[in-house]
């Protein structure tokens, strides 16, 4: 989940999801932002409307929208809802089921051990709070932006009073010849340590042209820093969840 | 409250401070007590010093100086902290 718009929350959870299957995991990668931009990644066309949500508003099984990419990877995209209507719809559908997603991936029959990446909306709260309920850890993407070190700063707080699923701060697009880079760097290590990702995501040119190619930096540059950095994190976030992890 | 720095001999003994990971107990030569070794590399090196030193009173110097620093170049960033809730406000 990003902290601000454009933290890049959507591209952390495609590349996680490369990373992991790179370490021989099974994931599922399921899109809930209504953007509808992760299924890029993995090559869907652009024109392709098809998703769960389009699939729940028409009756059918929210599963049968599941894709497997031409790698192998199994995601399941939001799709394109035609206006805000058929968003009001949808949100009136889950609001008296609040753990609805929670229960329909338990009930997915997938290997041991798979796990499961949400890209997670900030808005409309129906859907960030459905994605929450299904989480065992939630990361927040944070951009080297004194927006998001406020959001981060308040999001903490947050958390410190709720009893929600474990949750992480990682800052993303970081470059250490910026000096404010450097400087939010330092305050969220040391004002949010308990929440701070060790691993923190670079800034590479090469992550913005690879989407730009419909790919992730694992095929478009895969020497890249980008690619060791959603690498590290991967194996960063098996060893913080453990062999039995679910969902991330 | 500002918790009091370590001082700084104390990092100056490395027989004495067990590397985590290694997955065996490191033994000093003076003394004979076997460490255990915890997940946790600050608790690890406290664990040496008794009573007198509490992984809870750790204090990283070097970091709280670059931190005070970066706060003082951007003044928004400053505000934000300012207006932060405190733990003891949390916890109430």
């Amino acid at each position: 989940m990003g902290t601000v718009g454009g933290a890049g929350a959507t591209t952390v959870a495609a590349h996680l999801s490369k990373a992991l299957a790179a370490q021989r995991r099974h994931t599922l990668t399921v899109d809930c932002c209504t953007e509808n931009v992760l299924r890029l990644y993995f090559g869907m066309s652009f024109q392709d409307g098809f998703g769960f949500a389009p699939n729940l508003l028409d009756g059918k099984e929210w599963h049968e929208a599941a894709y497997r990419s031409s790698d192998g990877m199994e995601f399941i995209p939001f799709g394109q809802l035609r206006n805000d209507q058929e968003l009001e719809t949808l949100l009136e559908k889950l609001k008296p089921q609040p753990k609805w997603l929670r229960t329909q991936l338990a009930n997915l029959q997938m290997p041991p051990a798979t796990v499961v990446i949400c890209d997670c909306p900030r808005m409309p709260a129906g859907l960030r709070e459905q994605v929450i309920w299904a989480a065992d850890l939630v990361l927040m993407v944070a951009a080297p932006e004194a927006v998001s070190f406020a959001a981060v700063t308040h999001f903490s707080d947050k958390v410190a009073r709720l009893h929600g699923p474990q949750t992480l701060v990682l800052l993303n697009g970081f470059d250490p010849a910026r000096q404010l880079d450097r400087d939010i760097a330092v305050l969220l290590r040391t004002e949010h340590q308990d929440i701070f990702s060790p691993v923190v995501i670079h800034r590479d040119e090469s992550v913005r042209e690879a989407f730009a190619c419909k790919k992730t930096v694992f095929d478009f540059a895969p020497s890249s820093q980008a690619a060791y950095d959603f690498g590290a994190l991967a194996t960063w976030l098996l060893a913080r969840l453990g062999h039995d992890a679910k969902a991330a | 409250m500002t918790l009091p720095c370590i001082p700084q001999k104390v990092f100056c003994r490395p027989e004495n401070v067990p590397l985590a990971g290694r997955g065996k107990s490191v033994m000093s030569q003076s003394n004979a007590q076997e460490v255990r070794l915890a997940d946790d590399d600050i608790a690890s090196l406290y664990s040496h010093f008794g009573e007198l030193a509490r992984a809870t009173r750790y204090h990283e110097c070097v970091r709280e100086e670059l931190a005070a620093d970066a706060g003082s170049r951007w003044p928004l960033l400053t505000e934000v902290l300012g207006n932060r809730t405190k733990p003891s406000d949390r916890e109430s």
